[in-house]
């Protein structure tokens, strides 16, 4: 039976090494997913991911589980993957996304793509996603966690959360309308 | 046609180099990364077990470099209560 985040984060913060091992296994492929899309390249999603996991064993014991391991720790890895690219987390809210940004998005609908076109679009249109708007993309459509812990990491009300999601699937709807359904 | 949950879930996961962890844990080992703090509630914070983390000692310089430029890494001790842009702020007016 595996242990809980909660006990291995315990253990580790006593030094157990094979504690911080397992908790690093069982993160290191969504904080590495995370970095990569918002730094956008493997040789810094991967510097950022290790500095993610030095910083979190740095930081463990001041880790009180006040919130989920987990939430803390991609908080850690957002900021982390931010400082790798030497730009801050996003913290403000344009006031119209939808036009502001529209030009930026560029992937063009088209007939007869095949499978992997179709991803090279797709990715296009999620990378040409303001800051603000792709980590909410990444979190909650790729990542799959629910608007509370997105809540949580990105330090904003769940409406706001809601609101970029909903900002974000408009725009990637349209964009991608030739090969995604209403 | 897909939903668009299902067209970006098939979007290429990145997975960790094959090194990654000898290379973490060679960096946490080898190039002074401190041991973890001893949790306020832990009643035996000194407590090691054999074969585990080793604590490295850091000099005082590195510990300072570390502190004054990852400091904002770090979510409050309350999470999340306090904004980015805080946060921020109080990293620059550090001396």
């Amino acid at each position: 039976m595996e242990s809980s985040d909660e006990i291995l984060v315990q253990h580790a913060q006593q030094g157990v090494e094979r504690a911080f091992r397992q908790l690093v296994q069982r993160y290191n492929e969504q904080v590495i997913n995370i970095c990569f899309r918002i730094v956008g390249n493997d040789q810094d999603a991967e510097e950022a991911a290790m500095d993610t996991f030095l910083a979190c064993y740095r930081g463990l014991g001041s880790f009180e589980g006040r919130s989920r391991f987990s939430t803390w720790l991609y908080q850690i890895a957002r900021r982390c993957a931010y400082k790798q690219i030497g730009s801050r987390p996003p913290d403000s809210e344009p006031i119209n996304d939808l036009e502001i940004h529209e030009d930026r998005l560029t992937t063009q609908p088209d007939k007869n793509l095949c499978e992997r076109e179709i991803r090279e679009r797709v990715e296009q249109a999620v990378d040409a996603l303001p800051d603000h708007l792709k980590e909410v993309v990444v979190f909650y459509f790729l990542e799959g966690l629910p608007y509370h812990e997105i809540s949580e990491i990105l330090e904003c009300p769940i409406g706001t959360i809601a609101s970029r999601i909903n900002t974000a699937r408009q725009l990637l709807q349209r964009k991608l309308q030739l090969f995604v359904e209403e | 046609m897909a939903t668009l949950n299902q067209i970006l879930l098939r979007l290429p996961r990145k997975a960790p180099d094959a090194d990654f962890m000898d290379r973490l844990f060679g960096q946490i080992r080898g190039t002074g990364a401190l041991a973890p703090a001893p949790s306020i509630t832990d009643p035996n914070p000194f407590l090691f077990e054999p074969g585990g983390f080793e604590p490295v000692q850091s000099d005082m310089q590195e510990e300072a470099e570390f502190t004054q430029t990852d400091a904002n890494l770090y979510p409050s001790p309350v999470m999340q209560k306090e904004s980015s842009s805080d946060i921020y702020q109080f990293t620059r007016l550090s001396p």
